[in-house]
Protein backbone atom coordinates (compact mmCIF):
# COMPACT_ATOMS: atom_id res chain seq x y z
CA UNK A 1 0.00 0.00 0.00
CA UNK A 2 3.02 2.72 0.62
CA UNK A 3 3.57 2.94 -3.41
CA UNK A 4 0.29 4.48 -3.92
CA UNK A 5 0.77 6.77 -0.69
CA UNK A 6 4.04 7.72 -1.44
CA UNK A 7 3.05 8.03 -5.02
CA UNK A 8 0.55 10.85 -4.58
CA UNK A 9 3.07 12.74 -2.19
CA UNK A 10 5.40 13.12 -5.31
CA UNK A 11 2.52 13.19 -7.76
CA UNK A 12 1.55 16.68 -5.89
CA UNK A 13 5.62 17.46 -5.40
CA UNK A 14 5.60 17.25 -9.40
CA UNK A 15 2.61 18.98 -10.04
CA UNK A 16 3.66 21.98 -8.27
CA UNK A 17 7.11 21.63 -9.02
CA UNK A 18 6.36 22.69 -12.53
CA UNK A 19 7.57 19.88 -14.29
CA UNK A 20 8.28 21.19 -17.74
CA UNK A 21 7.43 18.21 -19.41
CA UNK A 22 4.48 17.13 -17.71
CA UNK A 23 2.99 20.96 -18.59
CA UNK A 24 4.07 20.83 -22.16
CA UNK A 25 2.40 17.37 -22.21
CA UNK A 26 -1.15 19.15 -20.85
CA UNK A 27 -0.49 22.24 -23.02
CA UNK A 28 -0.72 19.70 -25.99
CA UNK A 29 -3.51 17.80 -24.68
CA UNK A 30 -5.38 20.65 -24.29
CA UNK A 31 -5.13 22.21 -27.76
CA UNK A 32 -5.69 18.74 -29.63
CA UNK A 33 -9.06 18.31 -27.88
CA UNK A 34 -10.03 22.05 -27.94
CA UNK A 35 -9.57 22.30 -31.86
CA UNK A 36 -11.08 19.14 -32.27
CA UNK A 37 -14.42 19.96 -30.30
CA UNK A 38 -14.23 23.34 -31.58
CA UNK A 39 -13.94 22.20 -35.13
CA UNK A 40 -16.72 19.25 -34.75
CA UNK A 41 -19.04 21.84 -32.90
CA UNK A 42 -18.69 24.29 -35.59
CA UNK A 43 -19.60 21.00 -38.18
CA UNK A 44 -22.12 19.21 -35.87
CA UNK A 45 -24.40 21.88 -34.27
CA UNK A 46 -25.63 23.11 -37.37
CA UNK A 47 -25.89 19.80 -38.78
CA UNK A 48 -27.53 18.26 -35.96
CA UNK A 49 -30.17 21.06 -35.98
CA UNK A 50 -31.24 20.77 -39.50
CA UNK A 51 -31.20 17.01 -39.81
CA UNK A 52 -33.32 16.75 -37.13
CA UNK A 53 -35.82 19.56 -37.99
CA UNK A 54 -35.75 18.54 -41.50
CA UNK A 55 -38.10 15.72 -42.62
CA UNK A 56 -36.36 13.43 -45.60
CA UNK A 57 -36.92 9.77 -46.46
CA UNK A 58 -34.89 7.27 -44.14
CA UNK A 59 -34.53 9.81 -41.62
CA UNK A 60 -34.96 6.92 -38.72
CA UNK A 61 -31.94 5.02 -40.40
CA UNK A 62 -30.06 8.20 -40.59
CA UNK A 63 -30.62 8.15 -36.25
CA UNK A 64 -29.80 4.84 -36.06
CA UNK A 65 -26.32 5.64 -37.66
CA UNK A 66 -25.80 8.04 -36.16
CA UNK A 67 -26.27 6.88 -32.86
CA UNK A 68 -24.07 3.54 -33.22
CA UNK A 69 -21.27 6.04 -34.72
CA UNK A 70 -21.64 7.85 -31.10
CA UNK A 71 -20.83 5.06 -29.64
CA UNK A 72 -17.65 3.32 -32.16
CA UNK A 73 -14.59 2.62 -29.90
CA UNK A 74 -11.96 4.69 -30.07
CA UNK A 75 -9.65 2.41 -31.01
CA UNK A 76 -11.47 1.58 -34.05
CA UNK A 77 -11.26 5.28 -34.99
CA UNK A 78 -7.88 5.53 -34.30
CA UNK A 79 -7.32 2.65 -36.18
CA UNK A 80 -9.48 3.95 -39.44
CA UNK A 81 -7.88 7.17 -39.26
CA UNK A 82 -3.95 5.35 -39.21
CA UNK A 83 -5.03 3.77 -42.28
CA UNK A 84 -6.30 6.62 -43.86
CA UNK A 85 -2.84 8.93 -42.86
CA UNK A 86 -0.39 5.51 -43.41
CA UNK A 87 2.43 6.52 -45.95
CA UNK A 88 0.60 4.09 -48.44
CA UNK A 89 -2.95 5.19 -47.56
CA UNK A 90 -4.78 7.22 -49.43
CA UNK A 91 -4.08 10.36 -47.58
CA UNK A 92 -0.34 9.65 -47.23
CA UNK A 93 1.05 12.47 -49.32
CA UNK A 94 0.30 14.92 -46.90
CA UNK A 95 2.52 13.11 -44.46
CA UNK A 96 0.37 13.60 -41.23
CA UNK A 97 0.69 10.28 -39.16
CA UNK A 98 2.16 10.42 -35.75
CA UNK A 99 1.40 14.48 -35.57
CA UNK A 100 -0.44 16.73 -33.26
CA UNK A 101 -3.13 17.23 -36.36
CA UNK A 102 -3.38 13.66 -37.15
CA UNK A 103 -4.77 13.59 -33.26
CA UNK A 104 -6.77 16.08 -34.33
CA UNK A 105 -8.46 14.24 -36.85
CA UNK A 106 -9.14 11.16 -34.83
CA UNK A 107 -10.42 12.94 -32.19
CA UNK A 108 -12.66 14.91 -34.66
CA UNK A 109 -13.95 11.71 -36.03
CA UNK A 110 -14.54 10.63 -32.20
CA UNK A 111 -16.65 13.16 -31.28
CA UNK A 112 -18.34 14.72 -34.38
CA UNK A 113 -21.07 12.01 -34.01
CA UNK A 114 -21.26 13.15 -30.44
CA UNK A 115 -22.42 16.11 -30.95
CA UNK A 116 -24.44 15.65 -34.16
CA UNK A 117 -26.30 13.00 -32.13
CA UNK A 118 -26.99 14.85 -29.40
CA UNK A 119 -28.21 18.23 -31.19
CA UNK A 120 -30.27 15.48 -33.52
CA UNK A 121 -32.25 13.83 -30.63
CA UNK A 122 -33.24 17.49 -28.66
CA UNK A 123 -33.70 18.74 -31.94
CA UNK A 124 -36.18 16.14 -33.29
CA UNK A 125 -38.06 15.97 -30.41
CA UNK A 126 -38.03 19.93 -28.81
CA UNK A 127 -37.03 21.17 -32.00
CA UNK A 128 -40.39 21.19 -33.82
CA UNK A 129 -42.49 22.27 -30.65
CA UNK A 130 -39.94 25.24 -30.98
CA UNK A 131 -39.84 26.73 -34.47
CA UNK A 132 -43.66 26.03 -34.77
CA UNK A 133 -44.57 28.11 -31.58
CA UNK A 134 -42.45 30.86 -33.42
CA UNK A 135 -44.30 30.46 -36.63
CA UNK A 136 -47.82 30.81 -34.99
CA UNK A 137 -46.27 34.27 -33.11
CA UNK A 138 -45.04 35.72 -36.40
CA UNK A 139 -41.26 34.93 -36.43
CA UNK A 140 -39.47 35.31 -39.25
CA UNK A 141 -36.76 33.00 -40.14
CA UNK A 142 -33.86 34.81 -38.74
CA UNK A 143 -36.37 35.04 -34.89
CA UNK A 144 -37.25 31.54 -35.84
CA UNK A 145 -33.49 30.27 -36.11
CA UNK A 146 -32.57 32.45 -32.43
CA UNK A 147 -35.46 30.97 -30.74
CA UNK A 148 -34.46 27.78 -30.96
CA UNK A 149 -31.02 28.29 -30.53
CA UNK A 150 -31.81 30.31 -27.47
CA UNK A 151 -34.02 27.31 -26.42
CA UNK A 152 -31.77 24.45 -27.24
CA UNK A 153 -28.38 26.04 -25.72
CA UNK A 154 -28.87 23.29 -23.00
CA UNK A 155 -28.37 20.91 -25.84
CA UNK A 156 -25.49 22.74 -27.43
CA UNK A 157 -23.58 22.73 -24.01
CA UNK A 158 -24.06 19.49 -23.27
CA UNK A 159 -23.04 18.18 -26.58
CA UNK A 160 -19.78 20.56 -26.65
CA UNK A 161 -18.80 19.33 -22.87
CA UNK A 162 -19.77 15.96 -23.78
CA UNK A 163 -17.52 15.53 -26.48
CA UNK A 164 -14.33 17.15 -24.77
CA UNK A 165 -14.64 15.28 -22.24
CA UNK A 166 -14.62 12.58 -24.26
CA UNK A 167 -11.43 13.79 -26.94
CA UNK A 168 -9.45 14.64 -23.69
CA UNK A 169 -9.80 11.47 -22.06
CA UNK A 170 -9.76 9.12 -25.03
CA UNK A 171 -6.53 6.81 -24.75
CA UNK A 172 -7.01 4.48 -27.94
CA UNK A 173 -7.15 6.60 -30.58
CA UNK A 174 -4.44 9.33 -29.94
CA UNK A 175 -1.83 6.60 -29.03
CA UNK A 176 -2.19 4.62 -33.31
CA UNK A 177 -2.24 8.01 -34.89
CA UNK A 178 -0.24 10.19 -32.61
CA UNK A 179 2.72 7.16 -31.40
CA UNK A 180 2.82 8.88 -28.03
CA UNK A 181 6.09 10.38 -28.97
CA UNK A 182 7.51 11.95 -26.11
CA UNK A 183 8.35 15.83 -26.75
CA UNK A 184 5.43 15.63 -30.09
CA UNK A 185 2.22 13.65 -29.50
CA UNK A 186 2.77 12.67 -25.93
CA UNK A 187 -0.49 13.60 -24.31
CA UNK A 188 -1.46 12.95 -20.81
CA UNK A 189 -3.79 9.78 -21.41
CA UNK A 190 -0.90 7.50 -23.13
CA UNK A 191 1.30 9.49 -21.02
CA UNK A 192 -0.48 8.02 -18.08
CA UNK A 193 -0.62 4.57 -19.84
CA UNK A 194 2.91 4.75 -20.64
CA UNK A 195 4.43 5.47 -16.97
CA UNK A 196 1.52 2.58 -15.79
CA UNK A 197 3.55 0.16 -17.50
CA UNK A 198 6.93 1.43 -16.74
CA UNK A 199 6.05 1.73 -13.20
CA UNK A 200 6.59 5.03 -12.65
CA UNK A 201 3.65 5.82 -10.84
CA UNK A 202 3.74 8.86 -9.25
CA UNK A 203 4.06 10.38 -12.74
CA UNK A 204 0.82 8.73 -13.82
CA UNK A 205 -0.85 9.27 -10.52
CA UNK A 206 0.35 12.92 -10.75
CA UNK A 207 -1.21 13.06 -14.50
CA UNK A 208 -4.44 11.09 -13.83
CA UNK A 209 -5.05 14.26 -10.97
CA UNK A 210 -4.65 16.64 -12.92
CA UNK A 211 -6.70 14.97 -15.80
CA UNK A 212 -9.72 14.75 -13.01
CA UNK A 213 -9.17 18.44 -12.25
CA UNK A 214 -9.90 19.17 -15.76
CA UNK A 215 -12.98 16.82 -15.56
CA UNK A 216 -14.55 18.78 -12.59
CA UNK A 217 -13.44 22.46 -13.88
CA UNK A 218 -15.16 21.64 -17.23
CA UNK A 219 -18.07 20.22 -15.36
CA UNK A 220 -18.08 22.96 -12.62
CA UNK A 221 -18.60 25.10 -15.96
CA UNK A 222 -21.48 23.12 -16.96
CA UNK A 223 -23.18 23.18 -13.83
CA UNK A 224 -22.57 27.30 -13.85
CA UNK A 225 -23.85 28.02 -17.07
CA UNK A 226 -26.88 26.00 -17.03
CA UNK A 227 -27.54 27.45 -13.28
CA UNK A 228 -27.12 24.28 -11.99
CA UNK A 229 -30.55 22.77 -13.88
CA UNK A 230 -30.59 19.86 -15.72
CA UNK A 231 -28.80 20.16 -18.85
CA UNK A 232 -31.71 19.50 -21.53
CA UNK A 233 -35.17 20.39 -19.94
CA UNK B 1 -60.06 39.55 -43.07
CA UNK B 2 -61.32 35.89 -42.85
CA UNK B 3 -60.08 32.37 -42.93
CA UNK B 4 -61.26 30.09 -46.10
CA UNK B 5 -59.95 26.60 -46.94
CA UNK B 6 -60.36 25.24 -50.36
CA UNK B 7 -60.55 21.41 -50.95
CA UNK B 8 -58.41 20.60 -47.94
CA UNK B 9 -57.72 17.16 -47.85
CA UNK B 10 -55.62 15.47 -44.93
CA UNK B 11 -54.70 11.25 -44.19
CA UNK B 12 -52.51 9.52 -41.70
CA UNK B 13 -51.23 6.78 -42.76
CA UNK B 14 -53.78 4.04 -42.01
CA UNK B 15 -56.83 6.64 -41.55
CA UNK B 16 -58.14 9.36 -44.03
CA UNK B 17 -59.44 12.66 -42.05
CA UNK B 18 -61.15 14.93 -44.18
CA UNK B 19 -61.64 15.00 -47.89
CA UNK B 20 -61.79 18.14 -50.16
CA UNK B 21 -62.58 19.90 -47.27
CA UNK B 22 -64.00 23.84 -48.34
CA UNK B 23 -65.33 26.43 -45.42
CA UNK B 24 -65.04 29.90 -44.91
CA UNK B 25 -65.05 30.81 -41.16
CA UNK B 26 -65.82 34.19 -41.04
CA UNK B 27 -64.97 37.50 -38.59
CA UNK B 28 -66.76 38.55 -36.20
CA UNK B 29 -68.79 35.68 -35.23
CA UNK B 30 -67.36 32.73 -32.69
CA UNK B 31 -66.50 29.95 -34.95
CA UNK B 32 -66.53 26.86 -32.79
CA UNK B 33 -65.66 22.81 -34.24
CA UNK B 34 -66.77 20.11 -32.04
CA UNK B 35 -66.30 16.19 -32.43
CA UNK B 36 -65.35 13.31 -30.85
CA UNK B 37 -61.78 12.69 -30.04
CA UNK B 38 -59.62 12.09 -32.85
CA UNK B 39 -61.57 13.23 -35.69
CA UNK B 40 -59.38 15.86 -36.73
CA UNK B 41 -60.31 19.09 -35.07
CA UNK B 42 -56.18 19.89 -34.27
CA UNK B 43 -55.32 18.76 -37.66
CA UNK B 44 -57.97 21.16 -38.69
CA UNK B 45 -56.71 23.47 -36.94
CA UNK B 46 -53.18 23.48 -37.30
CA UNK B 47 -54.00 22.71 -40.96
CA UNK B 48 -55.50 26.24 -41.07
CA UNK B 49 -52.64 28.02 -39.23
CA UNK B 50 -50.25 26.78 -41.39
CA UNK B 51 -48.21 24.42 -39.08
CA UNK B 52 -49.31 21.40 -41.15
CA UNK B 53 -49.64 21.38 -44.32
CA UNK B 54 -52.49 19.83 -46.32
CA UNK B 55 -52.50 16.71 -48.92
CA UNK B 56 -54.24 18.75 -50.82
CA UNK B 57 -55.93 21.96 -51.12
CA UNK B 58 -54.99 24.89 -49.55
CA UNK B 59 -55.71 27.84 -47.06
CA UNK B 60 -56.14 31.38 -47.21
CA UNK B 61 -55.95 34.10 -44.52
CA UNK B 62 -55.99 37.62 -44.82
CA UNK B 63 -54.09 38.76 -41.78
CA UNK B 64 -51.84 38.15 -39.12
CA UNK B 65 -52.91 33.99 -37.60
CA UNK B 66 -52.31 32.82 -34.35
CA UNK B 67 -52.77 29.10 -32.88
CA UNK B 68 -52.99 28.32 -29.37
CA UNK B 69 -52.62 24.51 -28.36
CA UNK B 70 -53.80 22.81 -24.84
CA UNK B 71 -50.45 21.64 -24.09
CA UNK B 72 -48.50 24.33 -25.26
CA UNK B 73 -44.57 24.91 -25.42
CA UNK B 74 -43.63 27.15 -22.42
CA UNK B 75 -40.20 29.35 -24.37
CA UNK B 76 -36.86 29.43 -21.54
CA UNK B 77 -37.77 32.29 -18.99
CA UNK B 78 -40.38 33.74 -17.15
CA UNK B 79 -44.15 34.03 -17.71
CA UNK B 80 -43.70 37.43 -18.37
CA UNK B 81 -40.77 36.79 -21.13
CA UNK B 82 -43.16 34.79 -22.69
CA UNK B 83 -46.09 36.87 -22.83
CA UNK B 84 -43.40 39.49 -23.94
CA UNK B 85 -42.22 37.93 -26.79
CA UNK B 86 -44.52 37.96 -29.09
CA UNK B 87 -44.32 41.84 -28.87
CA UNK B 88 -40.67 41.59 -29.29
CA UNK B 89 -40.49 40.13 -33.22
CA UNK B 90 -39.72 42.21 -35.93
CA UNK B 91 -43.37 41.93 -37.49
CA UNK B 92 -44.20 44.38 -34.38
CA UNK B 93 -41.96 46.72 -35.32
CA UNK B 94 -40.55 46.43 -31.74
CA UNK B 95 -43.20 47.40 -30.22
CA UNK B 96 -42.20 46.32 -26.20
CA UNK B 97 -44.99 47.83 -24.31
CA UNK B 98 -44.78 47.06 -20.88
CA UNK B 99 -48.13 47.75 -19.94
CA UNK B 100 -49.90 45.80 -22.62
CA UNK B 101 -48.53 42.69 -20.84
CA UNK B 102 -48.36 43.78 -17.38
CA UNK B 103 -52.14 44.10 -18.31
CA UNK B 104 -52.88 41.17 -20.28
CA UNK B 105 -51.18 39.09 -16.62
CA UNK B 106 -53.40 40.95 -14.72
CA UNK B 107 -56.53 39.71 -16.57
CA UNK B 108 -55.26 35.85 -16.82
CA UNK B 109 -54.41 36.60 -13.15
CA UNK B 110 -51.17 35.70 -13.37
CA UNK B 111 -49.84 38.30 -11.84
CA UNK B 112 -48.24 36.48 -8.58
CA UNK B 113 -46.56 33.91 -10.93
CA UNK B 114 -44.90 36.46 -13.45
CA UNK B 115 -41.73 36.25 -12.35
CA UNK B 116 -42.09 32.29 -12.39
CA UNK B 117 -40.41 29.74 -14.77
CA UNK B 118 -43.12 28.91 -17.54
CA UNK B 119 -41.38 25.84 -17.42
CA UNK B 120 -42.43 25.00 -14.10
CA UNK B 121 -45.94 25.82 -13.77
CA UNK B 122 -49.41 23.32 -14.00
CA UNK B 123 -50.88 23.01 -17.07
CA UNK B 124 -53.84 25.04 -16.61
CA UNK B 125 -51.33 28.17 -15.91
CA UNK B 126 -49.41 27.63 -18.90
CA UNK B 127 -52.92 27.33 -21.09
CA UNK B 128 -53.46 30.84 -19.52
CA UNK B 129 -49.89 31.81 -20.35
CA UNK B 130 -50.43 30.24 -23.83
CA UNK B 131 -53.35 32.46 -24.54
CA UNK B 132 -51.79 35.82 -23.24
CA UNK B 133 -49.08 34.97 -25.37
CA UNK B 134 -51.47 34.42 -28.66
CA UNK B 135 -53.87 37.90 -27.43
CA UNK B 136 -51.16 39.96 -25.90
CA UNK B 137 -49.92 41.05 -30.09
CA UNK B 138 -53.65 41.42 -31.22
CA UNK B 139 -53.26 39.14 -34.42
CA UNK B 140 -56.21 39.28 -36.38
CA UNK B 141 -57.23 35.67 -36.79
CA UNK B 142 -56.79 33.72 -33.43
CA UNK B 143 -57.06 30.05 -33.67
CA UNK B 144 -57.41 28.71 -29.82
CA UNK B 145 -58.10 24.42 -29.20
CA UNK B 146 -60.01 23.68 -26.27
CA UNK B 147 -58.70 27.22 -24.83
CA UNK B 148 -60.15 26.39 -21.60
CA UNK B 149 -59.73 23.16 -21.35
CA UNK B 150 -57.39 23.13 -17.84
CA UNK B 151 -58.84 26.14 -16.81
CA UNK B 152 -61.02 26.73 -13.42
CA UNK B 153 -64.60 27.55 -13.66
CA UNK B 154 -64.12 31.12 -12.68
CA UNK B 155 -61.54 31.98 -14.89
CA UNK B 156 -63.41 30.41 -18.07
CA UNK B 157 -66.27 32.70 -17.92
CA UNK B 158 -63.29 36.01 -17.62
CA UNK B 159 -61.34 34.15 -21.17
CA UNK B 160 -65.12 33.65 -22.65
CA UNK B 161 -65.86 37.40 -22.26
CA UNK B 162 -62.25 38.22 -23.58
CA UNK B 163 -62.88 36.34 -26.59
CA UNK B 164 -66.17 37.98 -26.94
CA UNK B 165 -64.59 41.73 -26.38
CA UNK B 166 -62.11 40.26 -28.83
CA UNK B 167 -64.59 39.54 -31.62
CA UNK B 168 -66.12 43.13 -31.16
CA UNK B 169 -62.96 44.73 -32.49
CA UNK B 170 -62.87 45.39 -36.53
CA UNK B 171 -62.04 42.51 -38.89
CA UNK B 172 -61.26 39.74 -36.34
CA UNK B 173 -61.64 36.17 -36.94
CA UNK B 174 -62.20 33.49 -34.03
CA UNK B 175 -62.29 29.74 -34.54
CA UNK B 176 -62.49 27.47 -31.16
CA UNK B 177 -62.54 23.60 -30.29
CA UNK B 178 -64.18 22.68 -27.73
CA UNK B 179 -65.74 19.39 -26.11
CA UNK B 180 -67.67 21.62 -24.20
CA UNK B 181 -71.22 22.26 -25.28
CA UNK B 182 -72.45 24.36 -22.39
CA UNK B 183 -69.50 26.86 -23.51
CA UNK B 184 -70.00 26.36 -27.44
CA UNK B 185 -73.53 27.34 -26.66
CA UNK B 186 -72.59 30.80 -24.40
CA UNK B 187 -70.40 31.81 -26.88
CA UNK B 188 -72.78 30.77 -29.75
CA UNK B 189 -71.59 32.03 -33.48
CA UNK B 190 -71.44 29.24 -36.06
CA UNK B 191 -70.97 25.74 -35.46
CA UNK B 192 -68.69 22.86 -37.13
CA UNK B 193 -69.34 19.64 -36.43
CA UNK B 194 -66.52 17.04 -37.70
CA UNK B 195 -68.13 13.67 -37.65
CA UNK B 196 -67.06 10.42 -38.97
CA UNK B 197 -68.79 8.92 -41.50
CA UNK B 198 -67.81 5.62 -43.70
CA UNK B 199 -63.90 5.86 -43.53
CA UNK B 200 -63.85 9.95 -44.11
CA UNK B 201 -64.69 12.71 -41.54
CA UNK B 202 -67.16 15.00 -42.95
CA UNK B 203 -67.71 18.73 -41.80
CA UNK B 204 -70.92 20.19 -40.89
CA UNK B 205 -71.72 23.87 -40.61
CA UNK B 206 -74.89 25.41 -38.90
CA UNK B 207 -75.45 28.73 -38.37
CA UNK B 208 -77.45 28.15 -35.30
CA UNK B 209 -75.94 26.11 -32.39
CA UNK B 210 -79.06 25.97 -30.46
CA UNK B 211 -80.76 23.12 -32.85
CA UNK B 212 -77.73 20.82 -32.22
CA UNK B 213 -77.90 21.43 -28.31
CA UNK B 214 -81.64 20.31 -28.27
CA UNK B 215 -81.39 17.66 -29.95
CA UNK B 216 -78.35 16.16 -27.88
N1 LIG C 1 -48.55 12.63 -36.82
C1 LIG C 1 -49.56 11.75 -36.88
N2 LIG C 1 -49.36 10.53 -37.43
C2 LIG C 1 -50.36 9.63 -37.51
N3 LIG C 1 -51.61 9.85 -37.07
C3 LIG C 1 -51.87 11.06 -36.52
C4 LIG C 1 -50.86 12.07 -36.40
N4 LIG C 1 -51.41 13.14 -35.82
C5 LIG C 1 -52.69 12.82 -35.59
N5 LIG C 1 -52.99 11.58 -36.00
C6 LIG C 1 -54.29 10.90 -35.93
O1 LIG C 1 -55.22 11.71 -36.59
C7 LIG C 1 -56.45 11.71 -35.90
C8 LIG C 1 -56.90 13.13 -35.62
O2 LIG C 1 -56.07 13.71 -34.64
P1 LIG C 1 -56.43 15.11 -33.99
O3 LIG C 1 -55.39 15.44 -33.00
O4 LIG C 1 -56.68 16.09 -35.06
O5 LIG C 1 -57.81 14.77 -33.24
P2 LIG C 1 -58.75 15.73 -32.41
O6 LIG C 1 -60.03 15.79 -33.14
O7 LIG C 1 -58.08 17.00 -32.11
O8 LIG C 1 -58.94 14.88 -31.08
P3 LIG C 1 -59.10 15.37 -29.56
O9 LIG C 1 -60.53 15.68 -29.36
O10 LIG C 1 -58.70 14.18 -28.76
O11 LIG C 1 -58.19 16.53 -29.36
C9 LIG C 1 -56.23 10.87 -34.65
O12 LIG C 1 -56.80 9.61 -34.87
C10 LIG C 1 -54.75 10.76 -34.52
O13 LIG C 1 -54.40 9.52 -33.98
MG1 LIG D 1 -57.30 17.90 -30.35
Amino acid sequence: MDYIVEGIREAIWLIFSGDTEIFGIIVLSLFVSITATTLAVLIGVPLGFYTGIKQFPLKKLYGSVLYTAMGIPPVVIGLVVAILLSRRGPLGQYELLFTPQAMIIAQFCLVLPIVTGILFGTAKDKGREVLELAFTLGANRHESLKLLIKELNAAVLLAIMTAFGRAISEVGAVMLVGGNIRGSTRMMTTYIALNNSMGAYERSIAMAIVLLLISLIINAITQHMTGGKAYVD
Amino acid sequence: MSIECKGISKAYKHKQLFHNFTGTFSPGVCNCIVGENGVGKTTLLKIMSGILKPDSGMVTHSGMCTYAGSSPYMLRGTVMDNITYPLMLKRQQGRREQHVVLEMIEQLGLNALKHQEAKTLSAGEKQKVALGRALVWDPEILLLDEPTANIDRSMIEMIEGYLKDYLKQKNRTLVVVSHDYEQVHRLSGVLWEIKHHNFDAIIEKRENNRGLLECR
